[in-house]
């Protein structure tokens, strides 16, 4: 078997200014800067994860607005995601209660087989600290989700993050076909890969 | 506060007033000159004076009986007077603590020191910060103290790259403004992520302008009134309030309360009985429905054949509309050309109307970029909206807003394809659109072996439409120039050059982007009005010479393409040839094919058959390479695709025999209706071709496949058969209808290599 990709969409969700464009930035781009302007509506990138020689993970990124919590929206952004981060900032306690209300959102909504993260930002202000990593472990045990403290400022935990995360995804059954289809063809075949498998998931899985 | 940013010379300052206010220019032409960016001539982020044209354009005095289009420019003098007195007003009034105290430091503009401390006399049961009583005020004050930091959460962020906004005295007025407008003017919708970006530049051009109390300008108080530093604030309150008249509605995004929509009946504690049906449609918050608006209607009415690849993509337009519209492009553009723009949008139209149709136009300006794309290209492209370096000429903004108020007065897909022929001739954005990455497809029975560049060369390109500028074009096509050139002299002598100068100077150009992609033109031409309904003294319209060319060109494709087959064939090496008797039969058939082109091009043959161009094999080949591409749904022009989802709901009803005909931009709601009804090739067949003679020519295909995937099937001249209604039809309906309507030859091949039915 020839070297594999696979594709998924990630969304990220989580309070307003608790650094989700900052993180995908990090882990896109490898930047960083002391102010980034706010999303509004949504951000679109790509990243792709090597996990070994065989395997490579591109995620597709909804890189959402804090602040977009108009019912009819952000739905459209966690539709059909295969994994989702929440972040919230570990110097504010509100922002992780804000994380528990998008996580129970996404349970109730998103696809049942959605992975979830649940991501402590700003983990070099661990001065300011007012999220404990224990309480945040706790409730992430609780509720069944992978969890980890990240700092988009140094760096810290953020591709791991995401490496876990592609480790975790289901790649025995890839969502979206290996290297090989034409461009648009394949782009488009995973669009409707993507809508079957808030049903059956994986089931459409090309044996390329 | 200490300017450490760069201010307006009070010279130009002074230079800008005359030229709004004392030169007697009528209003009407300072809002032209800023559509066409000729207001200011400073190419900066900065620029002296666009405060005081923002604030000519937006602070409209109320009165309804003014005439006030056609008179002369009037400062705002009395409209800002009033203004920043209500401003002070209702800083005094919500920046007070329920104990009547001020945040230390805070100043109200106009006066010198800190506002006096009132003393409450109220309750102080009820009135202390730690009553836990319902009506202690203290609760709504800790809210709003909230509310500026949460303001005060964005503010810090605004355009990161300015400095100015990084100094913390522009931030708490920017807060301030914020606060005011989110609690006082509009508390249903509150404050909203974005909204600091729309206050953001209009504060940051009133400082610019702003004048020292201190220095006289030169002998002018009006100046100084209308700039004074002290009023900064004010004013940009002022702007943003006119701004926002015009954009709240992109930030709305809960049903406002009953109250303010309906009116109130004089009897509230009656049971209301509305008198219509009852409206339970669910709530679509303002700016969905306007995106819905933009890629649904707008896009579909005025570039089908984009509206169908982002549907095919599954595109939902709040992706990018949200954005697009809630900041007015500030993140598209670069701040530099987002004021440009800004100018023009505030004079032509301070209410925002224009602003879908600026979509439209800036979404028909990337089509090259998204036609060819996936999902996640085209997603690319609309989140990171591609910058366009213009040649010399206007402003590229200047071209966009003059573009989207072509499409506001008529919005027809002869308005698009008018925007595609303008962005390639100010912008060099090339008509035809760029093939996707094809898989590696080469004609693998081909014995030429590129012995014969030019004839190779020539063969490749009508494959697969390359991007090779012009000058890489085989000289083939040099006849045809001269032949468009003689065709425009000729236009000359009919006045039609006078219409489009760019069209001749851009000619060579232009003919080779219409050679270029024989097979997949970007855009079908549609006359304004039929030739046989146009008066004989009437000249030909440009799209019909347009057209004239287009077909010349592409006929000579197709005869080159033979020509190019027979050199190859003629080329081969008898000697090498294992199988000689094959050899010598497909040599002869060059020679005939040779011949029979000599035969056209000397006039003789109206129709070309497509057999005689090519020997046997050939053709044959031709055609099974040409059934492949068709199910191959990127390679051609339609994308057979299994009905792609419609972005939000919106409400479906079959109202196509309402719309009157193609061009006729009926109520939005009638094309909102009939847009998720996919194409059937039903229109294909109904739409008959002018001439027999262009029945056969390839363009003739490509033309109505477009016809077939791009026009709504509104514009059908007969009603269509009921089983239109149902989205998939069974193929025997469809294969009646292409007899009763298309010549026999024509509809054979259409049946085989086209219709997409037959491909199902």
């Amino acid at each position: 078997m020839s070297a594999k990709q696979f594709q998924f969409k990630l969304v990220l969700l989580g309070e307003s200014a608790v650094g989700k464009s900052s993180l995908v930035l990090r882990f896109v781009k490898d930047q960083f800067d002391d102010y980034r302007e706010s999303t509004i509506g949504a951000a679109f990138l790509t990243q792709t994860v090597t996990l070994d020689d065989q395997t490579t993970v591109k995620f597709e990124i909804w890189d959402t607005a804090g602040q977009e919590r108009y019912k009819s929206l952000a739905p459209m952004y966690y539709r059909n995601a295969n994994c989702a981060v929440v972040l919230y900032d570990i110097t504010s306690s509100a922002t992780l209660e804000k994380a528990r209300t998008w996580i129970r959102e996404l349970q109730r909504q998103a696809d049942p087989s959605i992975v979830i993260a649940l991501c402590g930002n700003k983990s070099d202000l661990a001065a300011r600290r007012q999220v404990t990593e224990e309480e945040a472990k706790k409730y992430a045990e609780e509720e069944g989700l992978m969890w980890a403290e990240t700092s988009a400022k140094s760096g810290e935990g953020v591709s791991e993050i995401f490496t876990a995360i592609a480790k975790k995804l289901p790649l025995t059954a890839p969502p979206a076909s290996a290297r090989g289809g034409a461009g648009r063809a394949a782009g488009r075949a995973g669009l409707d890969l993507n809508k079957q498998a808030s049903t059956q998931p994986g089931q459409d899985a090309c044996n390329c | 506060m200490e300017a450490t940013w760069p201010r307006a010379a009070s010279k130009s300052l002074k230079q800008a007033y005359t030229k709004l206010f004392t030169s007697g220019t009528p209003l009407s032409r300072i809002r032209d000159a800023a559509l066409a960016d000729r207001l200011f001539t400073a190419d900066t982020l900065e620029v002296p004076g666009r405060s005081l044209a923002w604030k000519l354009f937006l602070l409209i005095p109320d009165e309804p009986l003014q005439p006030l289009q056609e008179g002369e420019a009037t400062p705002p003098l009395h409209s800002l007077r009033g203004s920043r007195k209500q401003f002070a007003t209702l800083l005094k009034e919500h920046m007070r603590a329920p104990d009547g105290s001020y945040e230390e430091g805070f100043v109200v503009p106009g006066s010198s020191a800190s506002p006096e401390r009132r003393a409450s006399t109220s309750n102080l049961e009820t009135n202390n910060p730690l009553s836990l009583h319902n009506e202690n005020p203290w609760k709504e004050w800790f809210s709003a103290v909230s509310l500026r930091e949460t303001i005060l959460q964005d503010v810090e962020r605004t355009f990161p790259e300015i400095v100015f906004f990084r100094e913390p005295e522009v931030q708490l007025q920017l807060t301030n403004i914020l606060f005011i407008y989110s609690t006082v003017t509009n508390p249903a919708v509150g404050y909203r992520q974005g909204m600091h970006e729309l206050l953001a530049p209009l504060y940051y051009a009133v400082d610019y302008d702003s004048t020292e109390e201190a220095a006289e300008v030169e002998g002018d108080a009006a100046i100084h009134e209308l700039c004074s530093r002290t009023w900064v604030a004010a004013d940009a309150w002022a702007l943003f309030e006119a701004v926002m008249r015009g954009a709240s509605k992109w930030y709305e995004w809960q049903e406002p309360p009953a109250a303010s929509r309906v009116n109130p009946s004089p009897f509230t504690t009656h049971v209301n009985i509305p008198a219509g049906p009852v409206d339970i449609k669910p709530y679509i918050t303002p700016v969905v429905e306007d995106c819905n608006r933009i890629q649904s209607n707008l896009l579909r009415t005025a570039d089908p054949l984009l509206w169908k690849h982002m549907q095919a993509a599954g595109i939902e337009p709040q992706i990018y509309g949200i954005r697009w519209l809630r900041l007015l492009y500030t993140r598209e553009f670069d701040m530099r050309s987002a004021m440009k723009l800004w100018d023009g949008l505030f004079a032509c139209d301070p209410t925002f109307g224009l602003a879908p149709w600026i979509c439209v136009a800036m979404l028909i300006r990337i089509r090259n970029e998204l036609i060819p794309a996936d999902y996640s290209g085209q997603l690319t492209s609309l989140l990171r909206y591609p910058s366009h370096s213009p040649a010399d000429g206007p402003h590229h903004t200047s071209i966009l807003l003059r573009q989207a108020l072509a499409l506001q007065m008529s919005p027809t897909q002869a308005t698009g394809n008018a925007l595609v022929l303008e962005n390639r001739n100010f912008l060099n954005i090339p008509m035809e659109v760029p093939e996707p990455p094809p898989p590696p497809q080469r004609r693998g029975a081909r014995s030429g072996r590129d012995k014969t560049p030019a004839a190779s060369g020539q063969a490749a390109s009508g494959a697969k439409p390359t991007n090779v500028d012009s000058r890489h074009q085989p000289a083939a096509q040099m006849g045809l120039e001269v032949f468009a050139r003689g065709l425009m002299e000729r236009g000359e002598s009919l006045g039609i050059n006078k219409m489009v100068p760019e069209l001749r100077r851009n000619l060579s150009e232009l003919a080779a982007s219409f050679v270029r992609s024989p097979t997949a033109p970007s855009f079908p031409m549609i006359d304004e009005r039929p030739p046989e309904e146009r008066p004989p003294w009437e000249p030909k319209s440009r799209l019909e010479i347009e057209r004239e060319v287009a077909l010349l060109h592409s006929t000579n494709k197709r005869l080159a393409k033979s020509l190019g087959w027979a050199v190859d064939v003629l080329l081969q090496d008898e000697t090498e040839s294992k199988d000689l008797q094959r050899l010598k039969s497909s040599k002869r058939e060059a020679l005939e094919a040779i011949s029979y082109v000599r035969d056209i091009l000397t006039g003789n043959l109206a129709v070309i058959e497509e057999e005689r161009l090519f020997g046997e094999e050939e053709t044959a080949k031709r055609k099974n390479a040409s059934q492949d591409k068709s199910k191959k749904p990127p390679q051609g022009p339609i994308v057979d695709v299994p009905q792609p989802a419609a972005p939000t709901p919106v409400p479906v009803v079959d109202s196509r025999p309402k719309v009157a005909g193609p061009t006729t931009y009926s109520t939005p709601a009638a094309i909102a209706s009939s847009y998720s009804v996919p194409p059937t090739s039903s229109s294909n067949s109904a739409i008959s071709p002018t001439s027999p003679s262009t029945s056969f020519a390839p363009w003739h295909y490509t033309r109505s496949n477009f016809s077939s995937g791009t026009l709504p099937s509104a514009s059908l001249p007969r009603v269509p058969p009921p089983t239109s209604s149902t989205i998939r039809r069974p193929p025997e309906a469809s294969r009646d209808a292409p007899r009763q309507s298309q010549p026999r030859r024509a509809q054979s091949k259409t049946e085989h290599d086209h219709d997409p039915l037959g491909v199902l």
